[in-house]
């Protein structure tokens, strides 16, 4: 089996747009959420988030996001990088929760309520993005396996 | 007598003579072929007697009880006819009643809570003391810590987010041609800028990790708050209401 055979096994995967989806999600909801919760609680930094928001929002229509889809990546270090970065955003978010959890003020005011709810949801996307990526990138390898031989 | 009168008497009583021997005839004559049916009857009843609450009735209509109005959330300086200066929010604060001197502050009632419009609520009206500038001082640092501690996590999140999100395939992409390390400038620039995000985000959960450490801490502002408070309420500075 030649090298373009071998390509174009691989870049029939899908584990390159279910990562790039799940990291545009976690994007917009932390821009557009943030954002809201921002000028919710009178910060005026809340409307640059919204309006980051609304381009990451409009990046997947663009030929920007085709051409990273269809940009050759090394195998299988991209895949395993991109597990560990959903690790790290894992833990991020987890720790951000926990800081406003611990708090025995949390409920005192709206912002820190808010931003309970906004790191909460960050960290549950995050752990499904994770959950996603490893179910196709499982599946992208079966695939593989099955044309290759 | 006439002949046709004759004849006309004579029809009669004959005619008479048949409707009587068909009626009693049949009526001797009929036996019934089969056995008839006693039928039972229920003894008279007297409905008049009936109790009351074996008369059938229309089952009411369940109604939903009415609402009575809940305890009143109290929404700090919106709930209050306030001036500058203010701060805190709904459990702690103060601000400056208009055209006076005098300050409303709140705070959380500890044990008992006196009768008032916001359950769990006490609302105090103070004339300016020591211990009234150190509350009002510990309540605009706890704002300032709180804003901190939201703005630096909102912006160490996005950041990270991004650097994640952006700099594995940006490294892999630019660096990275079959298998191989390619250097160049493309990806220096890529690495300058996953370095300069690990950055921002790192700065920014510092900043935010101190702003919440101040908050929390033993004695921290939220403590600080609790007690001044106490303070302000066990002490006699406090005041009649002007309003």
């Amino acid at each position: 089996m030649d090298n373009k055979m071998i390509n174009e096994v691989r870049s029939s995967n899908k584990f390159r747009l279910v990562s790039a989806v799940g990291n545009l999600i976690i994007l917009v909801w932390i821009t557009i959420a943030g954002g809201i919760m921002l000028v919710l609680t009178d910060s005026t930094q809340g409307w640059l988030g919204i309006v980051t928001g609304a381009v990451l929002i409009a990046l997947p229509f663009t030929p920007i996001f085709q051409q990273y889809l269809e940009k050759p990546m090394p195998e299988p270090i991209f895949q395993i990088l991109t597990l560990v970065g959903n690790l790290l955003m894992i833990t991020l978010f987890a720790w951000l929760t926990s800081v406003f959890l611990r708090d025995p003020f949390v409920m005192y005011n709206r912002s820190n309520k808010l931003s309970l709810v906004v790191w909460s949801v960050a960290t549950l996307l995050s752990i499904a993005a994770f959950v996603a990526n490893i179910v196709v990138y499982s599946l992208d390898r079966k695939a593989n396996k099955r044309q290759l031989n | 007598m006439l002949p046709h009168l004759k004849i006309t008497i004579i029809l009669r009583r004959s005619l008479l003579v048949m409707v009587v021997f068909i009626i009693t005839g049949c009526e001797v004559a009929f036996t019934p072929s089969i056995t008839p049916i006693v039928w039972f009857t229920v003894a008279p009843q007297q409905f008049d007697q009936m109790p009351a609450k074996q008369v059938p009735q229309p089952s009411p209509i369940p109604l939903a009880s009415t609402p009575t109005p809940g305890p009143v959330p109290f929404l700090g300086v919106d709930d209050l006819n306030c001036a500058f200066p203010q701060g805190g929010d709904e459990h702690y604060g103060y601000c400056r009643i208009p055209e006076s001197m005098q300050y409303y502050v709140w705070g959380e009632c500890q044990t008992s809570c006196p009768d008032g419009p916001y359950p769990g609520i006490e609302l105090l009206v103070l004339s300016e003391t020591e211990t009234l500038r150190a509350f009002i001082s510990v309540i605009d640092s706890r704002d300032d810590k709180t804003d901190k501690r939201k703005e630096s996590f909102a912006i160490g999140g996005f950041f990270g987010s991004l650097g994640v999100a952006g700099g594995v395939p940006g490294v892999l992409g630019a660096c990275l041609k079959s298998g191989s390390l390619t250097g160049g400038w493309g990806c220096l620039v890529v690495i300058l800028a996953v370095g300069a995000d690990a950055f921002v985000t790192y700065w920014s959960f510092d900043q935010g990790a101190q702003a919440n450490k101040d908050l929390t801490k033993p004695w921290g502002l939220e403590e600080s708050a609790q007690d001044l408070f106490d303070l302000l309420r066990s002490s006699n500075e406090t005041l009649p209401p002007n309003e």
